[in-house]
């Protein structure tokens, strides 16, 4: 059984170590107010456009499933989104490992950007970093083209319980994470 | 285990951008639960501004969960302030909780129907209890409150609307204690003749509760002036005066409808009710925006704001402008567009409360005056379910929408099985019923109670006098009390409903009142319906009221029912009579098996609703169906505060009130240091009833206002220790089917 506790503590650890990451930019904050009222307030978080984070290679985004991030490559821009995991029907009441498909869909892009199964890994509530593969029978595209949306279906045999899926899409530098909940019980 | 994905979200967000979530709240030490909390934990002065600004008709579960995908509301704004997930109406539908926010007076059934039938004098002040009973300010002390001159429990029409000069608000407090105060209200005055009385009450400005009352129902010259109706939105003008709390008083209006011989008299002069203090919230001049672009010193220090009941969340599909039209396509707010912008829909509900915070809440976040001890409290009127037409999509949809929102509810919801439905067919012996049905208890979650009192989270709030509570001896509700038996049906009264009563009198309860059984059972109705040949899905106007009723039909199999059924949205609909949900339901047979349509249907027919363990023929049992649970309060709606003295994140599961909430407004603007002393029937306009400053029912006995739980960033190192948060609750509490998420 998975305690909220046992959970997060180790999800934040690995969170944190995620440098430089939080919200948008503020060029996302609307410039003009209604009367010229006054700046935003230093002490609240930044406001995100539409409620949609943007994430990028400096300042990563952090979402969950089902909540698109627009992420900012070096060579432009497209948007994220994940959903999941799913998971098999006959999937055992606690089951402690659980085999989790997660679909991957990536448009509203503005350059063709290339894509494979690589770019994304999990890392679990222990901070234990999974990698995954393509849904048996699928094969991963190998790139989104501008004003094209494809869908990738990447599954891994999980633990139970929360962890991240993360997009880092020229190598190790994390751009964006979702967080997600395996639930068996 | 139900985990709280919304809650670990936001806790491993805050870690991720660098901020810290609020320490779990300590447990209370030995003996404090003797004491009288009369202290918010916050220094004189702290807080210096309040805007608040209030929502309809929203549980906790349709709002806080992405049920309604409204993400401003429900993570953004969040994210800034404190989360209270246990915040309570204090009861339904309406009126009465506003009445209730602002006096601490108690419903009755006439501000429970929103004054429905005619703005007449709520007693006068004669009426006022002037004897304290039991427990000084417990439970039963209704010591202050006005007892409706036609008796508990009377019908509704007979109580009347508008208070009694002596029974003093917040705003007559703030007005002794030299605090200033606006009160405004989006829409006020657009339809001439429709708010014209004072304090936007309904009607011309000759109207008046005492000499000439105003019918609620547009006459026919109201008509002929473009008024359609006073309870609801119309086009042009989408306010309505039952969600503003200043003309329901005599306090503030006065008596001799002028306003100048109002209750009080505010400190900068002029009357309670002139365009200083009662203010359309667009007004080029007096309005919200142009206050807050004012030196923080020249900003009212409280700040009623009441959005028109488009924007409140109210209405499913708006009559008017939604503000749709002043957004980019990025979703953010184009301020040099005028709020006359045509909406690109007409959608309401949580989509058109998220487009009205987004709009203003920025504006008052970046003004001088929030920067300085602001306080922004977003909260609700009451809970209405998370089912159709009060939310977009239903809590028991099996629709990847509502299942995952199920993850983040306070309460498991399920809906009812034929199985369910045939324990309500079983004949009952007279004047007994069956045990509600999942659907009942599902639906009654939105009528309970809840506060804090000595740090323990109870289960109850004080009836007040006029809607009481009592069984009769087979354990049946009498009376509908403060939840004005909100979602669930009552049997009939043997006396009233006689409409529905059997010819032994075996279907009713003797001596119930108030039932509003007439709104439940219905007879039988064709509706249009869309399905292929072969198929168990049916597309029709149905909701989860219907399940369990028989279909019949060309191209429906005989012995077929509504299984579950799907109210799926929002849609963006283009006219103010679109539908904002797409409905359907699932073909079953009596076992809940699914059967398939042997053509395609055009129609169906279902079956009529009668009363469970005494059906006729033809009937089925109608599911929501409850003769014995209670209805005390107005449910969880939670509510959201941000302010420089909270941590961003933070989350309270103690349970706080309208009546709490009163406490803390009045607790942190000491109104008890004000002038006004001069003896009242009860009380004073300063003191209070307690002579600590707090009006009705906030002076309950040991009622905690909003603590150190939500107030943890004021860096004083003052207050009180936090309630027992998520600790089990006091014995008796019926919630047990809340999630420990």
């Amino acid at each position: 059984m998975i305690t909220t506790s046992k959970v997060l503590v180790p999800l934040c650890l690995c969170l944190l170590l995620i440098t430089g990451c939080g919200a948008a930019p503020a060029a996302d904050q609307p410039s003009v107010t209604a009367s010229g009222i006054g700046d935003w307030p230093s002490f609240l978080p930044s406001p995100t456009a539409n409620g949609v984070a943007h994430g990028s290679a400096d300042s990563p985004a952090l979402s969950y499933p089902g909540s698109p991030v627009i992420v900012q490559l070096a060579t432009g821009r497209v948007t994220v989104d994940v959903e999941g995991p799913a998971l098999p029907p006959d999937t055992k009441l606690n089951a402690d490992q659980v085999a989790c498909t997660f679909t991957i869909t990536l448009g509203d892009s503005d350059t063709a950007v290339p894509l494979a199964a690589s770019q994304f890994d999990v890392v679990d509530h222990t901070g234990v970093v999974h990698t995954l593969a393509p849904e048996a029978s699928t094969t991963a595209p190998a790139r989104v083209d501008p004003h094209q949306t494809v869908t990738l279906k990447l599954a891994a045999t999980l633990p139970s319980g929360e962890g991240m899926i993360r997009y880092h899409p020229t190598g190790g530098v994390v751009v964006a994470a979702w967080d997600y909940i395996a639930e068996t019980d | 285990m139900k985990f709280s994905a919304l809650a670990a979200v936001t806790a491993a967000g805050l870690a991720f951008t660098g901020l810290s979530a609020a320490a779990p709240a300590s447990a209370a030490p030995p003996g404090y639960g003797q004491q009288t909390i009369t202290s918010t934990g916050l220094l004189p002065g702290q807080i210096k501004h309040v805007w608040l600004i209030i929502l309809e008709n929203k549980s906790y579960d349709a709002t806080f969960t992405g049920l309604n995908q409204n993400s401003y509301l429900w993570k953004t704004l969040p994210s800034q302030g404190v989360l209270l997930k246990d915040y309570y109406g204090t009861g339904h539908y309406s009126q009465d909780n506003y009445t209730s926010m602002v006096s601490g007076q108690s419903p009755s059934l006439d501000l429970q129907s929103d004054c429905d039938v005619a703005n007449t004098n709520l007693g006068s002040n004669a009426n006022i209890i002037t004897t304290h009973a039991g427990k000084t300010f417990g439970a039963g002390d209704n010591y202050g409150q006005v007892l409706s001159p036609a008796g508990a429990n009377a019908k509704d029409g007979t109580n009347g609307c508008t208070f009694p000069k002596d029974v003093a608000t917040l705003f007559n407090q703030f007005d002794a204690a030299g605090v200033p105060w606006k009160g405004y209200a989006q829409d006020l005055g657009n339809q001439p003749g429709r708010e014209d009385g004072l304090g936007g009450a309904p009607g011309i400005a000759a109207n008046n509760p005492t000499t000439n009352p105003k019918s609620m129902t547009p006459s026919a010259t109201d008509k002929a002036n473009g008024i359609t109706s006073f309870t609801g939105a119309q086009a042009g003008d989408q306010y309505v005066a039952k969600h503003f709390p200043f003309p329901w008083f005599h306090s503030i209006i006065g008596d001799n409808n002028t306003g100048t011989d109002a209750l009080t008299t505010p400190a900068g002069g002029g009357t309670d009710t002139d365009a200083n203090h009662i203010a359309s919230l667009t007004d080029a001049s007096k309005g919200l925006i142009a206050d807050l672009g004012k030196p923080a010193a020249q900003v009212p220090a409280f700040s009623w704001i009441t959005p028109n009941n488009c924007s409140d969340a109210h209405d499913a599909t708006c009559k008017g402008n939604n503000l749709s039209g002043v957004f980019d396509a990025n979703g953010n707010p184009n301020y040099s567009l005028p709020l006359t912008t045509a909406p690109t829909n007409y959608t309401g509900g949580l989509y058109a409360s998220d487009l009205w915070l987004r709009y203003y809440i920025p504006l008052i976040e970046r003004s001088a005056a929030f920067k300085d001890g602001g306080l922004i409290d977003i909260t609700f009127d009451e809970a209405n379910p998370p089912f159709y037409s009060m939310s977009f999509n239903n809590a028991t949809d099996q629709t990847a929408v509502a299942n995952k929102a199920a993850k983040n509810e306070i309460y498991d919801y399920s809906a009812p099985t034929m199985k369910d439905q045939a324990k309500l067919a079983v004949q009952s012996p007279a004047n007994q019923f069956p045990k509600p049905g999942p659907l009942a208890k599902d639906y009654v979650k939105a009528d309970l109670a809840g506060q804090n009192i000595n740090g323990r989270n109870v289960s109850w709030e004080p009836t007040g006098p006029n809607s009481t509570l009592a069984v009769d001896a087979f354990g049946n509700q009498l009376f509908p009390g403060p939840g004005d038996n909100g979602y669930i049906t009552r049997p009939p009264s043997c006396e009233q409903d006689t409409a529905l009563v059997n010819a032994t009198a075996s279907n009713c309860v003797k001596g119930a009142k108030n039932t509003g059984a007439g709104f439940g059972f219905a007879p039988a109705k064709t509706i249009a319906a869309a399905a292929a040949s072969g198929t168990s899905t049916v597309q029709a106007a149905v909701t989860v009221t219907d399940i369990g009723r028989q279909v019949t039909g060309a191209g429906i199999p005989a012995g077929s029912y509504v299984g579950s059924v799907i109210n799926a949205g929002p849609n963006m609909v283009a006219t103010p009579s679109g539908a904002v949900t797409n409905a359907s339901f699932t073909l079953v047979d009596a076992k809940g098996k699914q059967v398939r349509t042997t053509t395609a249907v055009t129609s169906v027919t279902l079956s009529a609703l009668g009363i469970p363990g005494h059906l006729t023929a033809g009937q089925t049992p109608l599911a929501t169906f409850d003769a014995q649970d209670a209805t005390p309060g107005g449910g969880i709606s939670g509510s959201v505060l941000i302010s420089p003295l909270i941590k961003p994140g933070t989350v309270s599961n103690t349970s706080y009130n309208h009546y709490s909430w009163l406490r803390t407004i009045e607790d942190i603007f000491q109104v008890s240091k004000g002038t006004g002393y001069a003896t009242l029937p009860a009380g004073t306009v300063s003191g209070g009833l307690d002579n600590q400053g707090h009006l009705g029912f906030a002076a309950q006995a040991g009622l905690m206002p909003f603590g150190t739980d939500v107030f943890n960033n004021a860096g004083n190192g003052r207050g009180r220790p936090a309630a027992q948060s998520g600790s089990p609750n006091e014995q008796g509490d019926n919630r047990q089917s809340r999630g420990n998420g």
